[in-house]
């Protein structure tokens, strides 16, 4: 790619070098020096205010078929235009009868190179233009492939979870030796649960009851590894269960109370996850507690709650659906779920 | 006998320690901490040779808590997925062990220590505490036999204070065992600027920079206090307000 200085310098020697040719030819075909001079002067000023106008227009848009016909036929008659300003001027400059009959004997001649270079300046604009967009569009592709790449990998980080499987397995590592059959279970409660992480993937939604189930296998996985200081309440009625929800909704939730509840507070962390329906919604709770000394709530939001939040618009197309609040020492979420009748 | 101590938010992870312990006879685990409040505690009053120590745990980190000690024991760190302390860890020769711990490693790891009674592990530990650092946003700090934590949107300025810094907020001022260079590494620069050898400023506090003489000059903040600036903290800090 030219930078504009750089193609500055090369159009004004090209100019310098045209003008000169120019004086020469009319030189050879036997007019003054002085009258070689000045026309080539003339007319490669006029020339290059011409050239400039009809390639400006280009570097803007790029034409389609038809404007490149039209921009064919607007540079014939700007070269008329040419041939007829300089031999105007000419004939104002100098009243030498052998020069202006030179002027008219040349004029077809003149109209034809006028129309050669106007037409290589639009075409070289053009080129220009071409490689220019074309260039940003391929960086402007590159850029969004990138953007979905960084995408996927942060989704599937989260969904891996890697704190959490390391702790987990080095819990069922402690177990191995002391309680080989408790081991046991919590190795098949983890591989239940990534199971149905890896199901949930795949589909879009699930019954509450199946949503719920999941929730528990992980509430049972983090209650090992958390021992006495994790308790959980669930009030979900019987009536909510067979409600189809998004899958794997809830458990970023919850997995962003616990986090928030454990690492922030010393005491027993009581998690509460609470359904009600409406005729229209389902709303679901889920609150933690924490410390309002130390952290704020509003900042403490996190990554599983700002996830969910996207999934909710995407999904329903609604913004209000997601809510939080925060009591003295309550953090609560609140998402609803619109039923489909 | 050798004093150990476990510090662990997850109990079977405390267990897992303590059952590998066994085959050592001459260790001696004499405190389980779940967080690094009770750990500190623990450490101040057993005074003990070694410790396990988890990093992410509750309120306070595992750094965080061997910031508060006047002299950090040796360390062995068990940690789950830290990429950034585990690189750290690795440059500093420091000893840690993944979760799930390999017992032969975890052996590994103890035998080190026993051989040359944790020179090694203790010097790497404080080389590591003296140039790791994570972009704080918040101070954990002593006062008196509280442990407390600064969100760093409270501080005034930071003042040297000896071998220790001197935190000062709107309510009150605090000691910190530091060096004014490790501080403002891990203080985010866009927020804090190091105004003098001796002072860090948080920006959004300063309301005036005053001319005090020739080629010399004072910060203003917003609590009246006025701070000098050094020769090169006075461009640095027209550097960062942009002007």
């Amino acid at each position: 790619m030219w930078s504009g200085g750089r193609a500055g310098i090369f159009l004004i020697t090209w100019w310098i070098v045209w003008a000169s040719f120019h004086a020469w030819v009319v030189s050879a075909a036997g007019q003054s020096t002085d009258l070689s001079i000045t026309e080539a002067a003339v007319s490669s000023v006029i020339l290059g205010i011409l050239s400039a106008a009809v390639s400006f227009p280009v570097r803007y848009y790029r034409p389609r078929d038809a404007r490149i016909l039209f921009l064919g036929v607007w540079s014939l008659l700007l070269s008329l235009l040419w041939v007829f300003a300089v031999s105007s001027i000419m004939q104002l400059y100098t009243n030498n009868e052998a020069y202006i009959e030179f002027l008219s004997r040349s004029a077809q001649i003149r109209t034809v190179i006028g129309f050669l270079i106007l037409s290589a300046f639009i075409a070289i604009a053009y080129l220009v233009q071409h490689t220019r967009s074309n260039q940003e569009e391929e960086a402007y592709r590159l850029n969004l492939e990138k953007q979905s790449k960084d995408a996927e990998l942060v989704s599937l980080r989260q969904q891996l979870q890697p704190h959490f499987l390391f702790n987990t397995l080095n819990s069922i590592n402690s177990l191995i030796g002391s309680r080989p059959e408790e081991a046991r279970e919590m190795t098949r409660k983890l591989s239940e649960f990534l199971r149905g992480t890896l199901t949930g993937v795949t589909t879009e939604t699930n019954s509450l009851k199946e949503e719920l189930k999941h929730l528990e296998l992980y509430l049972d996985i983090e209650k090992v590894r958390f021992g006495n200081r994790l308790k959980t309440v669930i009030n979900c009625k019987d009536a909510h269960t067979e409600t189809q929800v998004p899958s794997l909704l809830l458990q970023p939730l919850v997995e962003n109370a616990i986090k928030f509840g454990l690492y922030d507070t010393l005491d027993e962390v009581l998690i509460d996850i609470d359904c009600r329906s409406t005729a229209d919604e389902l709303e679901i709770r889920i609150s933690n507690p924490f410390d309002p000394l130390t952290s704020n709530p509003k900042k403490g939001t996190g990554f599983g709650i700002s996830s969910v939040k996207r999934k909710l618009i995407l999904l329903y197309n609604r913004h209000d659906l997601l809510s939080t609040t925060a009591t003295d020492s309550t953090f609560t979420v609140s998402i609803k779920i619109p039923l489909r009748k | 006998m050798i004093k150990a101590i476990i510090i662990d938010d997850e109990p079977l992870a405390v267990e897992f320690v303590k059952e590998q312990l066994r085959t050592f006879p001459q260790i001696e685990v004499v405190a389980e901490c779940a967080n690094g409040f009770e750990g500190a505690k623990a450490i101040s009053l057993h005074h003990p040779d070694l410790i396990f120590l988890d990093i992410q745990m509750p309120k306070i980190t595992g750094f965080e808590m061997l910031e508060l000690l006047e002299e950090p024991p040796a360390v062995i760190f068990i940690t789950a997925f830290d990429e950034f302390a585990v690189q750290a860890f690795e440059k500093h020769a420091v000893d840690y062990l993944l979760k799930p711990v390999d017992p032969s490693r975890f052996r590994k790891a103890v035998e080190k220590f026993l051989n040359d009674s944790g020179q090694t592990q203790k010097s790497a530990t404080s080389e590591f505490l003296s140039s790791y650092s994570e972009k704080l946003n918040r101070l954990v700090v002593k006062d008196g036999s509280n442990i407390r934590i600064i969100p760093v949107d409270e501080i005034l300025y930071i003042e040297a204070y000896d071998d220790y810094v001197k935190i000062n907020t709107a309510k009150d001022c605090y000691l910190k065992k530091a060096t004014m260079g490790k501080l403002e590494s891990s203080l985010d620069p866009e927020l804090f600027v190091r105004v003098h050898r001796s002072f860090i400023i948080r920006i959004p506090e300063i309301t005036r920079i005053e001319n005090s003489g020739k080629d010399s000059y004072l910060a203003l903040l917003r609590s009246g206090e006025k701070i000098p600036l050094s020769k090169s903290g006075y461009p640095k800090l027209k550097q960062v307000l942009g002007i």
